[in-house]
């Protein structure tokens, strides 16, 4: 095995792909020799690794322009150097949109591969190829923008998905652009990941507190000084569908403590048939502590505490919403 | 993952329908080849196909929301919300006429950049351009006139029978 390859890639002449092919072999074993340093010596790594890519491209090229692969009876040189080229020019991009760059960027860099020879020819210097020949260009140049257009969009509607989970919970099937793979509806869908965050968030400023401080919170929250909807979506991941949900609730204030309906209000309308929300309803009482008998507390720690009991969420209910009480949001 | 894959079929499908129709009523109307007729059309469809998605990719972080969630429902869902039906309209009426000036603009571009022989100059325009009496403005611009009535023609029956399968895709 070894001794193939050793005979496959030893150069028949000096000048030729295999030379390049070894060159950045060699260049390679260096970088991770550089990278295996104690420390690492960095400078010398990026030299050496952009050294290995490099020779490699070059002998990819070359490899491919002397025996080209065709597939289905087109040359594949082009793209594999197109590809190698793109992670090669594109790999200090931030993580987040480097993968989307090298891919979207490939078929131009193809297209550049493809068209480059052209204007040599076998000579040393460029030159204007012939209106026939630039007319095939133009038309191979044109279509490989096309097919990275199309890559863009395929990752633009893969955002879109990702900016409004609520599409998951629709027939996706009816769609004539785009087709799915390996995509199921999200566990809790995101009408519920609201509301749940909007119990959460009542919780931690209400349960355990002393009455007057729920008192404080409730007036706050009807008296907008508490932002409930905008609090309550700083806190999520921030997504564009969040926009299309509105956050509100209703208090009613009963003897032993409050009673607070959390609506959360889909508002996005084509995307759905029709407009829906869904409701959680939660009881605010006091918690009446039995005095410890051995304890020497004074009064005020004894006051009572307020406890806060919520329901199961709703389901998806459309029509008016029951507003009853005093209203917030 | 979502793949784009439809679209790529029903753009190709599209594309290869009006290249067809283009690249015959250049042939018909203009003294080209069949060669060089398939050529331009070609040449000039895929400009305005790859113009249109730059411009879409430019407009959309822009969009209004609402604009915005419509369009993803048409895409993902393909529905129209209520009221769309004007929009829609409107839109093409645009497309229609952004698409024309794109493909003249380019073929003119094609024309002086790549081929500088018209396709559609013929020896008898050549001299009459030559001879100082004819040698008005309107003569002179006669060929590149008739060019751009063969694109206007073929880019409305191209458009009439895309529109025709987009509205026939949905059945």
């Amino acid at each position: 095995m070894l001794k193939y390859w050793i005979d496959r890639l030893r150069p028949p002449r000096p000048f030729c792909w295999e030379t390049l092919i070894l060159l950045s072999i060699f260049s390679g074993l260096l970088s991770v020799f550089s990278w295996l340093l104690v420390p690492p010596a960095l400078n010398a790594y990026h030299f050496t690794h952009t050294g290995f890519l490099i020779f490699f491209v070059l002998g990819t090229a070359w490899w491919q322009w002397e025996r080209p692969i065709t597939v289905l009876g087109i040359k594949i040189g082009p793209w594999i150097v197109g590809l190698l080229l793109s992670i090669l020019l594109l790999d200090d991009l931030p993580e987040n949109w480097r993968h989307q760059g090298m891919i979207v960027t490939w078929p131009l860099l193809t297209a550049s591969v493809r068209s480059v020879p052209k204007f040599f020819r076998g000579q040393l210097l460029p030159s204007w190829p012939p209106i026939s020949m630039l007319k095939e260009l133009t038309v191979m140049f044109l279509f490989h923008v096309l097919i990275s257009l199309w890559l863009q969009f395929g990752f633009l509607l893969n955002q879109w998905m990702i900016n409004y989970p609520s599409l998951l919970t629709e027939d996706l099937t009816r769609s004539s652009f785009a087709i799915y793979r390996g995509i199921e509806a999200p566990e809790i869908p995101q009408g519920n990941i609201l509301i749940n965050e909007m119990e959460a968030f009542l919780r931690e400023q209400i349960e355990g507190q002393q009455l007057p401080r729920v008192d404080q919170v409730i007036s706050g929250l009807l008296e907008n000084r508490i932002e409930m909807d905008k609090t309550v979506k700083k806190r999520l991941p921030n997504i564009e569908e969040n926009q299309w949900w509105e956050l509100r609730g209703t208090v009613i204030q009963r003897q032993a403590g409050y009673g607070i309906t959390l609506f959360a209000i889909w508002t996005g309308l084509p995307l759905t048939g029709e407009e829906y929300y869904l409701e959680k309803s939660c009881e605010i009482s006091r918690t009446f502590r039995q005095p410890e008998p051995a304890s020497s507390r004074p009064p005020a720690e004894a006051l009572d505490r307020a406890q806060m009991e919520c329901g199961p969420t709703s389901d998806r209910k459309s029509g008016p919403i029951p507003l009853l009480g005093q209203g917030f949001d | 993952m979502v793949f784009p894959l439809p679209t790529i079929l029903l753009q190709t499908f599209i594309l290869t329908i009006s290249v067809a129709i283009e690249s015959s009523v250049f042939y018909a109307r203009c003294q080209v080849s069949r060669k060089t007729s398939v050529e331009y059309a070609l040449s000039i469809n895929l400009i305005s196909t790859c113009v249109g998605w730059i411009f879409f990719f430019y407009i959309e972080p822009f969009l209004s929301p609402t604009l915005k969630i419509k369009l993803i429902t048409y895409v993902f869902l393909n529905q129209l919300g209520e009221g769309s039906l004007s929009l829609i309209f409107g839109i093409g009426f645009v497309l229609f006429w952004a698409n024309f000036a794109i493909k003249l603009i380019s073929l003119n571009l094609f024309n002086k950049i790549i081929d500088s022989a018209y396709p559609l100059k013929t020896e008898a325009e050549v001299d009459l351009e030559e001879d100082a009496r004819y040698y008005t403005r309107k003569i002179k611009k006669a060929p590149e006139r008739r060019q751009a009535m063969a694109v206007l023609w073929g880019h409305s029956y191209s458009h009439s029978v895309i529109l025709l399968v987009l509205w026939l895709k949905d059945f």
